[in-house]
């Protein structure tokens, strides 16, 4: 009489724990962040490429920066929380259809397309280019 | 009369206490290995700086029909694992399973819960290539070791060195795993229930499949993805125990939180020195804020 019912046990687990993975459905800061004008309203036709090299900082408030090997959701929110831990940072969009990451900065102290591109890497992705407008 | 009451609720306090635990680590903001399937490792990390957190719900039973050993074994476990991203392509893991065990019939007759055999773990991504956006492939190594926990039933009280070799390939739609593992073991448990307990070195090989059903293409907008997964997950020890597990499977991976669950059913099973597996039900969730 004292043995679990393993079907009637898994499903109050599943119940409790999709209960709490609901709960994550609450957008991140970088998330948020990510709608912003300035992040989004750059025209692709107007943008300049910079080598991944360059140690200058950037001037501009926003940059576009291609990456490969995001291969789901998950590998998006490497991304983002990388970058928007650095200086600087204030938005970041992944847009996983293309690899573009669309990276939106404040202040005067803005990262370099070198510390950029090193960010991804230390993500675990591969940077290609950066482009800013 | 007065026993059973005792075990119903004790087991129903550990049941309680593996969901709290599973809900406190979902708490935890933390970035995820990502296109990893349930039972396989895969050759994904956090980046450096991050760490992760993933907690797992194992149900177990198993059996024994030999006439000197009869008995039936449940086993709850809450798995819970630890990596921390210390370069872009070395991390450290940590795995601690926390385990109530349910015996009817046996000399352990009986119930018992407590810490197993923890591991800690170096896994170095050596190759990485992207091919596109999404393409990839990557191969890691991993060396690592499991830690005793002290434990008199769940434990080897042994330090057992482990190392492997793990590769993932996402092209498209489409992730592909395989991973190699062979552990030295230098001590065995009291009564080994699982693979791997007994006095025998051990060899893990883990194919896996994750199909993305939805969404087809990636967008601008795309916030999660569904995958169907299917795993081969093995065990050959170098006592002539072998297993081999046919594991189905489902993903859900958000930008937030992925939760997965895996049914994995025996396919073959050669076992002199444990019982069989009748299955495993794997519930896993990772969750980000």
């Amino acid at each position: 009489m004292s043995r679990s019912n393993p079907a009637t046990t898994l499903l109050t687990l599943l119940g409790l724990l999709a209960a709490g993975c609901q709960s994550g459905g609450a957008p991140r800061a970088s998330e948020t962040a990510s709608s912003a004008p300035a992040a989004t309203s750059a025209g692709e036709a107007s943008l300049t490429t910079i080598a991944l090299t360059d140690p200058a900082p950037l001037k501009s408030d926003s940059a576009t920066l291609t990456v490969g090997g995001l291969g789901c959701p998950l590998c998006a929110n490497n991304i983002e929380n990388k970058l928007g831990g650095m200086t600087g940072v204030q938005s970041v969009s992944v847009d996983l259809s293309t690899g573009k990451v669309k990276v939106g900065f404040w202040g005067k102290d803005k990262p370099s397309p070198m510390a950029l591109a090193q960010a991804v890497r230390d993500s675990g992705f591969t940077p290609t280019q950066i482009q800013t407008p | 009369m007065h026993n059973s009451m005792i075990r119903a609720l004790r087991a129903r306090s550990l049941r309680h206490s593996l969901c709290v635990l599973a809900l406190a680590a979902a708490w935890i903001q933390t970035p995820a290995r990502a296109q990893e399937a349930p039972n396989a490792p895969a050759a994904t990390q956090p980046a450096a700086g991050h760490a992760t957190v993933r907690e797992q719900i194992r149900y177990i039973r198993f059996r024994s029909d030999a006439e000197e050993d009869a008995r039936r074994i449940e086993e709850w476990t809450a798995w819970t694992s630890v990596a921390i991203g210390l370069t872009g392509d070395l991390s450290l893991t940590f795995e601690a399973p926390l385990v109530y065990r349910e015996t009817d019939g046996g000399p352990d007759d009986g119930t018992h819960s407590g810490l197993a055999d923890m591991t800690l773990a170096l896994k170095w991504r050596f190759f990485q290539k992207d091919y596109g956006p999404i393409d990839t492939l990557r191969v890691a190594l991993l060396v690592g070791t499991e830690l005793p926990s002290g434990d008199d039933q769940l434990s080897s009280d042994s330090v057992d060195p482990e190392i492997g070799l793990i590769a993932t390939y996402i092209r498209g739609r489409h992730g592909f795993g395989g991973a190699l593992r062979y552990k030295f073991t230098t001590g065995a448990q009291q009564d080994p229930i699982n693979a791997g307990e007994t006095l025998a070195d051990q060899i893990r090989y883990d194919a896996s499949y994750l199909y993305r059903a939805a969404p087809a293409e990636y967008a601008a907008d795309t916030h999660g993805s569904l995958y169907l997964v299917l795993e081969l997950n093995g065990s050959q020890e170098t006592n002539g125990d072998s297993q081999l597990f046919l594991a189905p499977g489902i993903m859900y991976e958000a930008r937030s939180w992925a939760a997965e669950f895996s049914l994995g059913l025996p396919v073959w099973q050669d076992l002199q020195d444990r019982p069989d597996a009748d299955f495993i039900f794997r519930w896993g969730v990772r969750l980000l804020f």
